[in-house]
């Protein structure tokens, strides 16, 4: 689960309204302990500040998809260096495999109060992406003083070329691990799901 | 106060006369219960049009694998994934279009369907009381059965002059109460509003409680007081001479064809109805061992000389035997006495003929013969023909009331008393001979019977051949109405004909009456008779007294 403490992972570097937004991963160079794959597995609760950088509003994302290039074999080199040859040219040379997140976003949190769907506002690129604290995700599921989850329905109606429809699934899990109170009520969410990848939605 | 909106219309419905409309209120899901809408038949003119609900189904519903983990709440589930579980709480409801009133005209329905969207409203107790309601209370045919079902504020008056004219019905399941509702109806007539003569075929005992009437304060109205009476068994006599060929051959079922014409020239020789009297024959005495006789002396009569109409000594040894078996042990027929209509019916009273313990036949000739006599006073009276007897003219209308109607006009079998019932529930509209036929199944009365009975009282009845039976038979019963049948509690009634402006379920009243009736516990019964034939005679024993250990001190 989320780390405790509020830590950034990446940076925005493509933003959608409704669809999802695209985070490069912090490379070794451009922090002092680079976020590795335990930081942004799928289903990962992230923020995205609205306005500056450390403000308290901010987009809710999850991490849905993760990307990761080497640019020796990508269209992002002409393949004309190799990663020897790139250390030999320049001797801080640093390592240029990239790994970017796709974030569904799933709400806001602006003026001190959550709501869950699609966000009205957009954050803007370059933005940093930042882990959501467990306190943050619990504060995030919590609309009016009752446990909510109103984002599944939007995940849900996402096409399968940006939600995977089993990521709903995996991402229930995690939440049932981080509500044990409400687990009965998401495992039954979560036995419906998987009996539709399954059987098909009308089985 | 401005009335309640409950729901929005939505529409016609399936079927013709109904409307759909939408609410999110669980009192307008009622089946049965009655809301209005506003209605301008002509401009500037607004009514307000009854409805009655029919059947409703939830608007969405809940996904059914959320229901799969019965400690989760699926309206917990539905409300954390954003749905708005009060969503599941609005239902699309059919309801039938009742009518609106009008000034002259009664009860009407209006010509042009509901606009959709306009709103629904709960209708008030006056609005309710107006329209459902033939009679005001008080009046004269009014009888009060109770309250709208879930509305004590509303008091439901049948109108028992369609009772006596085209007769009613009491349908349920037994222990449903059938005897209680039927005792509440009697209570009616007899209240000074209305002051009948009925008329209570018993087979059971069981309306003698009845008898307070003639006491309690809601029957009387100086100088009116109700009057009751018991026809004990035994007490209502048959004189043989006065009885029918068809009284005598119900005596005798499944006599065949060669018996019965028998019987018949044997019994039409007994009334002196052959001129000259055959050979050998002699006018008999007009009691029953004169008849017994006239049987002995047909058996001995010379044959073969013209007298075709004589007996085969054996034939006559079986008939005889038949007959004397029957009569000569009959509480009912004798050759003395004959109980007339005068001393059995009257205004303002209420007539028990109990028939427990008489034998299923006997009560059938009982019944057939005070019916058909009955029958016959009324037409003589309305055709201006005197009575045989100044004790049997009744020169007012009768209620007749028969309990255990399955008995008495069985289902594909010809009793006297079906024949006589068949024709006071045909022809006794123009004699003023009402009838009330109770039975608790339907499916077991003569279909032409029940068929004749316009006005029903429906309480439970689960049996589903009973219930298309009294589906088939009943004029104006709804598809609706079916569903209702099974669904009613002990006391809740489904009045439905000309009796009521429209089907209604009525919460029938408290009696004033002992309810005479009642469901007894069975295992009271044999527990009370044990602790009779043991504990009493424990009692009587001297037994020692058992001595009781003195308590030790503690330490």
């Amino acid at each position: 689960m989320n780390k405790n403490a509020s830590e950034k992972i990446g940076q925005l570097i493509q933003t959608a309204d409704f669809g999802n937004h695209v985070a490069l991963v912090l490379r070794p160079h451009e922090a002092e302990k680079a976020p590795g794959p335990d930081d942004y597995r799928i289903g990962t609760f992230v923020k995205i500040p609205i306005g500056k950088d450390g403000g308290v509003d901010y987009v809710v994302g999850v991490v849905n998809n993760v990307k990761a290039y080497n640019p020796n074999y990508a269209y992002l080199n002409a393949g004309l260096r190799t990663s020897d040859k790139t250390k030999t040219f320049f001797a801080e040379g640093y390592d240029e495999n990239l790994t970017t997140l796709d974030i569904f976003p799933v709400g806001v949190k602006r003026d001190g109060s959550v709501s869950q769907g699609v966000p009205d506002y957009a954050p803007r690129v370059d933005s940093g992406v930042y882990l959501m604290t467990d306190g943050e995700v619990k504060e995030f599921h919590d609309v009016d003083g009752g446990f909510a989850i109103a984002y599944v329905a939007s995940l849900r109606q996402a096409p399968a070329s940006d939600i995977h429809p089993e990521f709903v699934v995996k991402l229930l899990r995690r939440i049932a691990n981080l509500f044990p109170e409400q687990k009965p009520l998401i495992e039954n969410l979560e036995r419906h799901l998987k009996w539709e990848l399954a059987a098909g939605r009308d089985a | 106060m401005a009335a309640k909106k409950v729901g929005r219309i939505y529409g016609p419905g399936e079927q013709p006369g109904q409307i759909v409309f939408i609410t999110n209120q669980d009192a307008a899901r009622a089946v049965g219960e009655f809301f209005y809408y506003e209605h301008a038949p002509t401009p500037g003119q607004n009514t307000k049009v009854l409805i009655r609900v029919v059947q409703s189904v939830p608007f969405k519903e809940i996904p059914v694998a959320y229901m799969a983990n019965p400690d989760v709440d699926p309206k917990v589930l539905l409300n954390a994934l954003g749905a708005d579980a009060t969503m599941t709480d609005v239902s699309k409801v059919e309801a039938q279009i009742i009518g609106f009133k009008h000034l002259n005209k009664g009860l009407l329905r209006p010509t042009t369907p509901p606009r959709a969207g306009i709103p629904l409203f709960e209708a008030d107790s006056q609005l309710l009381t107006d329209i459902l309601n033939k009679k005001k209370e008080g009046e004269p045919g009014a009888l009060v059965m109770g309250t709208l079902r879930g509305r004590p504020d509303v008091k439901i008056i049948v109108d028992g002059a369609q009772i006596l004219s085209t007769h009613a019905s009491v349908l349920a399941a037994t222990g449903s109460g059938k005897s209680y509702t039927v005792g509440v109806v009697v209570e009616e007539f007899e209240r000074a509003n209305n002051r009948a003569a009925v008329l209570i075929v018993d087979p059971h005992g069981e309306y003698q409680t009845l008898k307070e009437i003639a006491d309690k304060e809601q029957f009387k109205a100086p100088p009116y007081e109700a009057k009751y009476k018991r026809l004990a068994p035994g007490e209502f006599k048959v004189k043989f001479s006065e009885m029918t060929f068809e009284d005598l051959a119900s005596i005798l079922p499944d006599m065949s064809d060669v018996s019965e014409g028998n019987l018949q020239r044997a019994f039409r020789i007994f009334k002196g109805l052959v001129n000259p009297l055959p050979a050998g024959i002699t006018q008999p005495p007009q009691t029953i061992q004169g008849f017994l006789g006239l049987i002995d002396q047909m058996a001995l009569a010379p044959s073969g000389t013209g007298n075709a109409t004589m007996l085969q000594a054996g034939t006559a040894a079986a008939l005889r035997w038949r007959l004397e078996n029957s009569l000569e042990y009959s509480q009912i027929v004798n050759d003395d006495k004959q109980t007339y209509l005068k001393e059995i019916l009257n205004p303002g009273q209420a007539t028990v003929l109990d028939l427990a313990g008489i034998p299923a036949w006997e009560q059938q000739i009982g019944v057939s013969v005070l019916l058909d006599r009955i029958f016959k006073s009324r037409l003589r009276h309305k055709v201006g023909k005197k009575a045989g007897h100044e004790a049997d003219a009744l020169d007012f209308p009768v209620l007749i009331i028969v309990e255990e109607a399955h008995r008495f006009a069985p289902r594909d079998d010809k009793t006297r008393t079906s024949k006589i019932l068949k024709t006071l529930l045909s022809e006794g509209r123009k004699f003023g001979t009402g009838c009330v036929i109770i039975s608790q199944r339907p499916g077991k009365i003569d279909a032409d019977v029940l068929s004749q009975c316009l006005s029903q009282f429906f309480l439970r009845i689960n049996n589903p051949t009973d219930q298309q039976f009294a589906r088939d038979s009943s004029e104006g019963f709804t598809a609706d109405m079916t569903g209702i049948l099974p669904t009613l509690n002990p006391g809740e009634a489904l009045l439905s004909g000309p009796m009521v402006a429209t089907p209604v379920i009525v919460d029938v009243r408290e009696r004033f009456t002992k309810h005479g009736g009642a469901t007894e516990d069975p295992m009271k019964g044999v527990r009370d008779a044990w602790d009779k034939q043991n504990m009493d005679g424990a009692k009587s024993e001297a037994k020692p007294p058992v001595r009781q250990a003195a308590p030790r001190a503690m330490r």
